[in-house]
């Protein structure tokens, strides 16, 4: 029975549904695993194609433009007026960590699909199913010369996208637990922690050759 | 100059009738089940010293709104008043207000699907001078409305006599709303 002042359902409903959870871990997922990536390509890349390192390099250029494109999906789903998202790209207000989220996202986006694209163009050339790419991996050779500074400005981008999940959620005052400064820090963490992790996992399953 | 609008809520004169809420739902057409206000009641203290404590639970018009800072699309905004509103062709219901809000006075409008809350009654009666409807129906005068920049009005005298309590003041969001808390019966 409700109280005299009547039902309290609106002051306890979870307003961000799984999605949001979902999308917090996808967007943790693809930062990490293209930071580890990045990290292995600079600093342990030996030139052959059979070491865990190159596994990992690889497995970071999949995963995270698939786990970031499933990830805006899942933003957009969560919506309560999924079909006006459109506002998010035409207003901005950068006190809200959203809409740096949103300007960080449209960066980030386009970058990784290129950096996978790089990574695997010996794959793309190959496979005939995947010919309609072809003319984008041709546009893309044309930025090999700037790959080097492609790379850290993917990283960097990785880098906010990682942390800004963590500042979205220390925004909020409805719920005392997530106001506090410590959950960026945390999320930066955590997201490079299953980028190792997931970069050795998928590495080993789909990218180690044995020879 | 603009107006500094404050509205104050007397616990000592609420009698928690609940007339300010309905008063509100028939005003602003607030689906069932949803509220942009609720007076709580609970009875506090130890016998002999019982008594009921009141709390009203509103939006509370913060002067550094936490909701219009968190709004990527500016659909929370402020007037030159400083009262916050919601554009409702801008709102696209991501919910962040919602969460981002300490004081829980916003909801999701199932018939309109877009963020609501009060809003003084700006449009259907503030802006043309009458008193918000939760103001004007009391029947206790537990609830004062009034600009602060005028130096005669209710707001203004009782402000400077009563001590005032701000809703969760330790946030820093300056409400324009403000209690005066019970100064009898129970101690809490």
């Amino acid at each position: 029975m409700s109280p005299i002042w009547g039902s309290m359902a609106q002051y306890e409903m979870v307003h961000w549904s799984w999605a949001i959870a979902v999308y917090l871990f996808l967007a943790g997922l693809s930062s990490g695993s293209i930071m580890v990536a990045l990290l292995v390509k600079w600093n342990r890349h030996e030139r052959s194609n059979s070491s865990i390192w190159d596994a990992m390099i690889k497995s970071g250029a999949v995963v995270a433009p698939l786990s970031i494109l499933l990830g805006l999906l899942l933003l957009i789903v969560d919506l309560g007026r999924p079909l006006s998202f459109y506002w998010l790209l035409i207003r901005y207000n950068i006190t809200s960590v959203m809409s740096l989220g949103v300007l960080f996202l449209l960066l980030y986006t386009p970058i990784v699909i290129v950096f996978m694209l790089l990574v695997f163009e010996r794959s793309v050339m190959k496979y005939t199913f995947l010919a309609p790419l072809v003319a984008l991996i041709q546009a893309v050779k044309e930025l090999h010369s700037y790959a080097k500074i492609i790379e850290y400005f993917l990283f960097v981008t990785a880098l906010c996208i990682s942390s800004y999940t963590g500042f979205l959620l220390s925004a909020l005052y409805a719920i005392p637990l997530w106001n506090s400064p410590i959950l960026p820090i945390l999320f930066i963490t955590s997201s490079i922690s299953l980028g190792i992790a997931v970069n050795i996992l998928t590495g080993l399953l789909f990218f180690q050759k044995y020879d | 100059m603009g107006k500094a609008y404050r509205l104050l809520y007397d616990e000592n004169a609420c009698i928690g009738c609940q007339a300010c809420s309905v008063a509100c739902r028939v005003e602003h057409g607030v689906p069932e089940d949803f509220f942009r206000l609720q007076v709580r009641m609970e009875l506090k203290g130890v016998f002999p010293r019982l008594g009921m404590s009141y709390e009203r639970m509103a939006c509370v018009m913060c002067e550094d709104a936490p909701c219009v800072s968190v709004c990527p699309t500016f659909a929370s905004f402020q007037d030159k008043d400083g009262l916050v509103h919601i554009d409702e062709r801008v709102c696209i219901t991501c919910k962040y207000c919602i969460l981002a809000c300490p004081y829980h006075a916003r909801f999701i409008n199932p018939l309109k699907n877009v963020v609501e809350k009060c809003d003084f009654c700006y449009e259907s009666r503030v802006s043309k001078a009458l008193l918000p409807v939760c103001v004007s129906i009391c029947p206790t005068e537990a609830l004062m409305f009034g600009d602060m920049n005028e130096h005669d009005s209710l707001v203004y005298e009782t402000s400077h006599k009563e001590a005032l309590i701000f809703p969760k003041a330790h946030l820093k969001t300056k409400p324009k709303v403000a209690f005066l808390p019970k100064r009898k019966g129970m101690k809490s």
